[in-house]
């Protein structure tokens, strides 16, 4: 959403990549949340405007692949938003259903199975407040 | 032709202007307003601020004045008006009288009225919508509706897919209650909607031409739009059960080998999918099909866009050359025209062409059998004359086709079963080697040895033909 900041240190794919990688990595080592995708047999690819990063999750590896940049793998399910957006939704300002509804994010692929990427993303969220507020940054 | 304007001598004593009143269509009065009014005699009612005619009813022509500075003055009247309205006025303000004279610059005020109306218009709809429940506009999207629609479904499913589903909405309704509330099914609501302008866009550009195909003639677009269906074939009408998927490598050459079998290449269309639904880095698999196919209609043009590949040794060795995962059936017309007595009984693989690429490539070869599909068109038997009359290797007689016409087309339900051997690694041959017979057929024995074993495998585990 427009009116989620990002904040500075995440300007870059790289700033994006060092806030980033480190939740959806806990993540798969404390398997919160990827069960669901897991069964769902999803790939899905986070492609990001404002910075241009990328970022595949997946969950028909075991344990779950988290791929950082440009991927030649086939995804089934690629979301396009602004970084902000993601930070919005993590961050609990926005509702990914909010975020769909209002354009900021495009879902493509098997659309219907993104209803199984709420968990992910809601122990993502957990995750990430938590790093924020322990670097610092203002969520 | 717009009348001259006709000079009043006597107009600041007598009459200082004309009537305010004006017609539906805007035109002003032609009347000259009374002594202490600014309105004529016939529409005096107006000035006393009582209930009479409307002004804006008027439409007695003979006392309209058709002249330029007129016709402005009363379009800048009903402007006036009409912003007054969206302001919030509602229908009052249209029957009250303008008080004042209008002014001529204010000329850009009925582009000001028009959006403020829009405005208005666009929030009444935005509110009315927001009010507006999303249970009440599709009682079937309500969770209440949305939960009995699933009891009254889901003993149609397989028992497996019941409990994956089961298990799903358990989720959905213990650790993710709000995934029901009225919100998120709007945005369900919204993916569907810019799923299908997504959908309406792709169409319209693909009429107009504007998709791209790559040097084979793979279009992914329209193989994306295809992969439900395929799907649908996989995970619900074959059932296919899918093993060793792991044994295709995620990236490189390699070359599969598989039984052939079903009249149709729908063995093909299922490896494909399988790779596509099970394996943990999809990627396009290149089919190398028979030239026969060719000669079926809508069936090459399906074959090409879907990336398959007219089986030759060159385009064989050059898509292996690109790193690319391809497919081949050794067994070409003699495995899709097998009776039904001879079903799983593998066909002589040529004369181990596909060896010949593999060794000249150094790609790994992959044997994969494929069970249930030698039962989806059972030919009882072949009807040669027919065959050479339409020009056809061979003319199926089935239980079906051609008694049912195209319904006999078809196939029947079968349960599949897919197996991916391990590779067999051909780095340790020369590239001579692919012109050393002995060495090419015990290879291509080797690997219909092994498809065969495993089929045998299969077929002894198989409970039944559909289950």
């Amino acid at each position: 959403m427009a009116n989620d900041a990002l904040p500075v240190s995440m300007g870059t794919a790289e700033g994006l990549y060092a806030a980033l990688k480190p939740v959806f990595e806990e993540l798969i080592r404390a398997g919160e949340g990827v069960e669901l995708a897991s069964q769902a047999k999803l790939i899905i690819r986070f492609k990001f405007s404002a910075p241009e990063a990328e970022l595949v999750l997946n969950c028909r590896k075991k344990p779950v692949e988290l791929g950082c940049g440009a991927s030649q793998v086939r995804s089934n399910l690629d979301l396009v938003m602004p970084a902000a957006t993601l930070h919005g939704i993590l961050t609990g300002r926005t509702k990914l259903a909010d975020a769909v509804k209002s354009g900021g994010l495009k879902a493509k692929g098997e659309v219907l199975r993104l209803p199984r990427l709420s968990p992910v993303l809601d122990a993502a969220a957990k995750l990430y407040t938590a790093r924020l507020a322990a670097g610092g940054e203002p969520k | 032709m717009p009348r001259k304007e006709r000079a009043a001598p006597d107009s600041a004593a007598r009459a200082p202007h004309r009537c305010l009143a004006g017609s539906a269509s805007g035109a002003p009065c032609r009347g000259r307003a009374a002594r202490g009014s600014q309105y004529c005699r016939r529409h005096a009612s107006l000035g006393n601020g009582s209930n009479g005619a409307d002004a804006a009813d008027l439409t007695d022509e003979d006392e309209i004045d058709h002249s330029q500075a007129a016709v402005e003055a009363a379009a800048a009247r009903v402007a006036a008006a009409m912003a007054g309205a969206a302001a919030g006025g509602g229908g009052r303000a249209r029957r009250e009288p303008p008080r004042e004279a209008p002014r001529h610059d204010e000329k850009p005020l009925s582009a000001k009225a028009e959006a403020a109306l829009r405005d208005q218009v666009e929030r009444i709809v935005r509110e009315t919508l927001k009010q507006l429940p999303i249970s009440r506009l599709f009682p079937g999207l309500s969770p209440g509706g949305l939960i009995s629609a699933f009891r009254e479904n889901v003993k149609r499913f397989a028992p497996d897919d019941r409990a994956d589903l089961l298990s799903t909405f358990r989720d959905l309704l213990g650790k993710q209650r709000e995934a029901l509330t009225a919100e998120s099914l709007q945005g369900l609501w919204q993916i569907l909607q810019s799923f299908v302008s997504g959908a309406k866009d792709t169409l319209e550009r693909r009429v107009r031409g504007d998709y791209e195909v790559d040097e084979y003639g793979l279009d992914e677009e329209f193989l994306d739009l295809c992969r439900p269906l395929f799907k649908f074939l996989y995970r619900y009408y074959w059932r296919v059960e899918t093993t060793g998927v792991e044994n295709v490598p995620g990236q490189g050459r390699a070359l599969i080998v598989a039984n052939h079998s079903g009249v149709l290449p729908w063995d093909g269309a299922m490896v494909a999918a399988a790779i596509q639904e099970e394996h943990p880095e999809p990627r396009y698999l290149r089919t190398l099909y028979l030239d026969w196919f060719t000669q079926l209609p809508f069936v090459s043009t399906l074959l090409t866009r879907t990336g398959q590949v007219l089986a030759c040794p060159e385009n064989g060795e050059r898509l292996l050359g690109q790193d690319r995962l391809v497919a081949v059936f050794p067994e070409g017309l003699k495995g899709v025209g097998k009776l039904f007595r001879d079903r799983y009984r593998v066909a002589r693989f040529g004369r181990g062409g596909f060896v010949k690429i593999a060794v000249r490539t150094g790609a790994p070869i992959i044997p994969v059998s494929v069970v249930g599909a030698e039962e989806i068109h059972p030919t009882l038997f072949r009807a040669e004359l027919l065959a050479k009359l339409l020009g056809f290797p061979f003319f199926p007689i089935t239980p079906t086709f051609p008694m049912l016409g195209l319904l006999g087309v078809i196939p029947l339900p079968t349960k599949w079963y897919i197996h991916f051997g391990e590779p067999i690694e051909t780095k340790h041959l020369k590239p001579r080697d692919a012109d050393n017979f002995v060495k090419v057929d015990g290879l291509a024995n080797r690997v219909r040895d092994t498809i065969q074993g495993k089929i045998n495998d299969l077929l002894e585990k198989r409970p039944g033909l559909f289950r």
